[in-house]
This record gives C-alpha cells, structure tokens and sequence, in this order.
C-alpha cells in the first residue's frame, strides 16, 4: 500500500528532517509510527497524504504519487490532524457538506461512533466544542469514511480515559484487510495492544520497522529473573513488579510487545536492533 | 476530470464557513455608501473602498492562512482545478455581484434620503447603476490582487494585500493613465473621480482628457495582470503545501 524510498524532506535547504527513508508498508494492519519530538512523524504522515513534497526520492501510497493530491487518491485517504481546525458549523451541517466527498461514507457509522464515543447532540456548532470533543467528532469522521488509508497524529491527545477505551475498540473494528491505518503517538501505553506494527524513526531514518509477531519472535519482553545474559539485554528499567526487560529472544519464548519498552530498547541498543532485524 | 457536482461541493464547504462574515461585511458595505451618499467622494473614499474590497477577500481562500486549515483544504477530496474554480467564482463573480448591489442599494437609499430631506436637490438614485461596470472592472482588478494575495500571504494577510492592492492602484493611476492620457496634468484627477458625479461635470465642463482613457488603461493593464495573477495563482495553490 505505500512504498517509500530515499526519500528526502527538509523544511530548510540546510537540514533535512527526513533523509534516506526507506519504508514499505502494506494493508491489513495498525501501525504505530513512533519517535522522539521534532523527529519527523507529523513530517512523513504529510508526505504519505500528500500535503507536503519530496526533496527527493519516491513516494508510492494505493498506486498513486500523493503529492499530485488526485480526487481518486484523496477520497481514499484520511489524515487526522493533531490539532482540530475550528468550525463554524453544526456537526451534521460538517457531514452533510464533507461526507459527499468520500464515496465510502457511512451517516450510520458515523453515528454509531459518535454515540460511542458520547457525543450525543449532533446539532450543536463545533466551535463550542472542547478540543477533545472537536477531537472525538473528527475521529468519528475519520472512520466512518472507511478511508483505504487513516493517518491519525497524535489520536488519543485530549481524550478522557474512557473515550481513549472506546477510540481502541472502534480502531480493532475498522481495521481490515484492506486497510491501513498509522497512528503517530508519544503516547504508546494508550494503544500498544493495537498495534501490529511499529515504526521507529531516528535522527532522519527508519530505525525500526517490524510487525508485532517478527518483534516478539526476536526480543523478549518480562521481569528479569537473574538468568539472563547481560550482552543479550537491550533495555531495563525498575517497576513494581520488578527489573522490566527487552532481551534478545534465543529460545523462541512467548511475550507481548510492551511498546515503550521497545521504543526505549531501540534508542538504547540502536546497533543491536539494527542488527536483528535486518537479518 | 473536473466535476461541478465537487467544485460545487467545495463552493457550499466555503459558504457554510463564510455566510456569517460575508452578511456582516456586506451589511458595513450598504451602511457606508448610505453614509457617503451625504459627503463629496474623495480619494479617502477610494481607499477605503479598496480596504473593504480586501476585507471580504479575506472570504477568499480562507482556509489557506491557517495551518489545520490548510491542510483540511488541501486534503480535500477534489482537484485543484476545482478548488481554484470554487475560489474563482467567489471572488470574481458572487463577491463583486455582492458588492454592487450593497452598493447601489445603499446608494439609492441614501440619495433617496437626500431627496426627501431637501426637496429642492434631486439626485437620481439609479445613478450609481449608469457607471458601476466602470466600478466593477475596478473591483475586479482589486480582487484579483487580493486573489493572488490571499493564497501569497500567510500573516497579515488583509493588510499586505491592501498594501499591495493600493500600490497597484496608485501605479495604475499615476503612472500608465498619466501616459495615456492628452493632457497628463489634471488626467488623474478625472481617473480617480470616474465613477462619481464630478468625473460627468468636468466631462461637461472641460473636456480634459479623452473619455475613454481611464477605463482603456485599466482594461488594458488590468488585462495583463488579470490574467498573469489567475496563471499564478493557480500554480500557486497547486503546489501548495500544508
């Protein structure tokens, strides 16, 4: 679904943000593209949805070149931005006028969601809305599109922690194999047990690239019981219950991605990661 | 392949967004002519009409100055022909339309007012009507400034392109009519007047400078940049970025 490669952004002639990406991601998955601040996340979801252009390089999403911003390439693709343009309209007035350009739109969906996620007036005008409820109608939107691509930035941002639950459900129920959707997140405790792939980028490149099942098969998440070798240990960190760990994963034992675990592994043992999984 | 089904879609994403600032802005047009209707018109009137004018372009791609916006804008699902298509006919057909006839019904009721306060003085108040072409080619030109600098500018939008509108203005007048003109002395004074009441006494009075030479020199240069202005424009939101 989206092919990436060398490609080169700067805002600046001087430095570039992104230099070298290399990236192939393909339908059926939630990915998490994570990062640390000013690394490039919000950068490459443009890229992918077409707001921004290349320095250099290709860019490849559902066949078609996005910077060419294509009807038939945008009505299959939605970007949720962090923060929420203000509206001047009533929330139905904003589907009736934005729902025509997305062939795939459900009103029924886009109540559903809406519901689920308590918002219950759709006649009141989204610039009295709080920023999480602003949030909340534009992710409903974001779904019920049934967009091929989502990109969402920093989703979770601003939502209580109830509608963070419900945001969780409805992302497990709109993802199919036919779909992509990459969520740009610092906050990866609200969504790690989504996630089927996890993106890292650092310093302008692709760090890590790997789904859920290739990550566990190569590293170990759990509490450190003494018997580990120390070369093998990626990252730890004290906890309640215990010295958390990432280590490589020699004997093909079972455990679940922790996502800020791996994040911080990742930054910690950049060679070693590197390393395992270009095997 | 352009679709007016989606231009026109586009069209009601920007009037949903836009109604409220166009009445207000339309209303301030109406009660100012009214107003002006009791004083002499003057240069002050020129310019404020050209702050107004770039006022309501600011209803023209109004989604671009603002970062979440513009990139809703960008994003949305319809060419860039179309989007620009939509913009066109805000600023060179509804908002002008508009603009007009704020103008000549506040003027009709203002010199409607004077008539009946003195009923000695008679002033037709379809008079606006017998010159507004004049007053919407200028109009016309001013928007297409104001175009090209509602998608060029990205802070201060309205006061760049009011500076950049005025400029033009007074390059249009000063400069290329002050060459065509025959008696290049007073001619600018007759342009800057055309469309009030002195512009018809002096064409009476004195005959000054050809009749024509005003409206030739704005068709013509107004031509020229009308047309580089809308290229450039549009190029201009094709590659633009969010």
């Amino acid at each position: 679904m989206i092919h990436i490669k060398n490609l080169k952004f700067g805002y600046n002639r001087k430095s570039l943000v992104l230099d070298g990406i290399d990236l192939s991601l393909g339908a059926g998955a939630i990915t998490g593209l994570l990062g640390k601040n000013g690394v490039g996340k919000t950068t490459l979801l443009k890229l992918i949805a077409g707001a921004l252009r290349p320095d250099g390089g290709e860019v490849s999403v559902l066949g078609h070149s996005p910077e060419k911003r294509s009807v038939d390439f945008l009505s299959q693709i939605y970007l949720l931005p962090e923060e929420m343009p203000e509206m001047h309209l009533t929330i139905d007035k904003y589907m009736s006028i934005h729902a025509p350009f997305y062939p795939r739109f459900s009103e029924d969906e886009f109540r559903g969601f809406l519901a689920e996620l308590e918002i219950t007036d759709t006649s009141v005008s989204m610039s009295k809305l709080s920023m999480g409820n602003r949030k909340k109608v534009f992710i409903a939107f974001a779904l019920a599109t049934n967009a091929r691509l989502i990109l969402m930035d920093e989703p979770t941002n601003g939502l209580d922690i109830h509608s963070k639950s419900v945001l969780r459900k409805l992302l497990r129920t709109k993802a199919d194999e036919d779909r992509l959707i990459i969520i740009s997140t610092h906050q990866v405790r609200d969504l790690q047990n989504i996630l089927d792939a996890v993106v890292i980028l650092d310093n302008t490149k692709v760090l890590l690239n790997a789904d859920t099942y290739a990550i566990t098969q190569r590293l170990f998440f759990g509490i450190a019981d003494g018997s580990e070798n120390p070369d093998d240990v990626l990252y730890s960190a004290p906890s309640v219950a215990g010295t958390q760990i990432v280590r490589v994963n020699g004997k093909g034992e079972e455990s679940d991605v922790d996502v800020e675990l791996l994040f911080n592994a990742a930054f910690n043992a950049k060679q070693k990661i590197t390393e395992l999984f270009n095997k | 392949m352009f679709s007016f089904k989606r231009m026109a879609g586009v069209m009601k994403r920007d009037w949903a967004n836009n109604r409220k600032t166009f009445f207000i802005l339309m209303a301030v047009l109406f009660v100012v002519q009214i107003v002006f209707s009791f004083f002499t018109p003057s240069v002050l009137k020129f310019v404020l009409y050209i702050g107004l004018i770039v006022t309501i372009g600011k209803l023209v791609f109004w989604d671009y100055p603002d970062g979440n916006r513009r990139l809703a804008a960008l994003l949305l699902p319809a060419s860039n022909a179309e989007k620009y298509a939509s913009q066109w006919l805000w600023a060179f057909v509804i908002l002008p339309i508009s603009v007009v006839v704020a103008v000549a019904a506040g003027q009709f009721l203002g010199y409607t007012l004077i008539t009946l306060i003195n009923s000695s003085i008679w002033i037709n108040p379809f008079y606006f009507l017998c010159i507004s072409w004049g007053f919407v080619l200028r109009i016309l030109i001013v928007e297409t400034v104001t175009f090209a600098g509602c998608l060029l500018f990205r802070k201060s939008r309205t006061l760049k392109t009011w500076l950049v509108a005025v400029g033009y203005f007074l390059f249009l007048f000063f400069a290329l009519e002050k060459v065509l003109s025959i008696k290049s002395e007073t001619s600018w004074q007759v342009s800057i007047s055309a469309d009030t009441e002195n512009y018809l006494l002096k064409m009476n009075d004195e005959w000054i400078a050809p009749w024509w030479s005003s409206d030739v020199a704005l068709a013509i240069t107004g031509a020229v940049v009308v047309v580089f202005l809308h290229v450039w424009t549009y190029f201009r939101l094709k590659e633009e970025e969010a």
